[in-house]
């Protein structure tokens, strides 16, 4: 507990006398491993900070906001240019001050009808976090400007949404059926009650 | 010649009067979240035409049958599934 109020003081954030209680709790970092790059682009970028009122806590726990980008990117270019357009808009991200939690590369797929006369397009998927959302516009803006792009999609993500992409990482999910999640949240809602699917 | 006691049993389908019970299968299985980007779960919640099925044929429940909706609209936006299709399946 200690430790936490001194990062506040080192980073010279308020939040010490404020919210004395609460401490920086994002899916990724248990209170015991407290992770400082968040506490240091809560610092550093241009939003985060010193705008209390858009930081949200619940039960004592600063709530990281998790948002998911998907975007086509147009198949005519090349693999390398691909990537780098996908790195381009990771750096975006970072650079707001959000968190990169992961990058699914869907990779080449059939489009079900043609957009900006292309009938593929290469699928990326980055699922971040964020203390301010007020950023997300410029981004957008940026997102529909960039013409290597053919299409992307912003999502909040609810705590079930959040979980799903979790389990899906660690392999939990079947990749053509989802199964009843299973019973490992500790903080999310009341888990779901063991289903038996062979009981039917 | 009248047909004798089981043979009768043979001639109608016995099955003809039972229905099975509709059931939500999000509310079933626990499936709090659906995936836009899994069309080919999305597929069974659609028509031949790309339509979205109704609920008294699937038999979500209103809350699930909403985020189901949602999820179809945020996969055809990416061009996952088609906005109108003629024979799909």
């Amino acid at each position: 507990m200690q430790g936490r109020i001194e990062y506040f003081q080192i980073f010279g954030i308020n939040f010490g006398h404020l919210y004395k209680k609460y401490y920086l709790c994002a899916r990724f970092c248990t209170p015991k491993k407290l992770d400082l790059s968040v506490l240091y682009h809560l610092h550093t970028s241009n939003c985060g900070g010193v705008q209390h009122k858009f930081i949200y806590f619940f039960h004592n726990r600063l709530i990281m906001r998790h948002y998911e980008v998907t975007f086509i990117v147009d198949p005519v270019l090349s693999g390398d240019e691909v990537k780098s357009t996908a790195e381009q808009i990771q750096r975006e991200i970072a650079a707001a001050g959000a968190t990169v939690i992961a990058v699914d590369e869907i990779g080449l797929r059939q489009l079900a009808y043609q957009i900006n006369r292309r009938s593929s397009g290469v699928y990326f998927c980055i699922e971040f976090a964020c203390l301010t959302a007020e950023w997300l516009g410029k981004f957008e803006l940026n997102m529909k400007r960039n013409e290597r792009l053919l299409r992307f999609l912003t999502v909040k993500l609810d705590k079930y949404g959040v979980k799903y992409n979790d389990d899906k990482r660690s392999g939990r999910i079947g990749k053509k059926k989802k199964e009843s999640v299973a019973a490992t949240s500790d903080e999310a809602a009341p888990a779901p009650a063991v289903v038996d699917l062979d009981a039917k | 010649m009248a047909a004798s006691r089981e043979d009768v049993k043979f001639l109608s389908n016995p099955k003809i009067g039972l229905r099975h019970k509709k059931y939500c299968r999000f509310r079933k299985f626990g499936i709090k979240y659906i995936d836009y980007k899994d069309s080919d779960f999305l597929l069974q919640f659609i028509n031949e035409q790309g339509k979205l099925l109704p609920r008294r044929i699937t038999g979500n429940s209103l809350k699930y049958q909403r985020r189901v909706s949602t999820a179809v609209k945020r996969a055809r936006h990416l061009g996952m599934l088609p906005f109108v299709a003629d024979l799909m399946k």
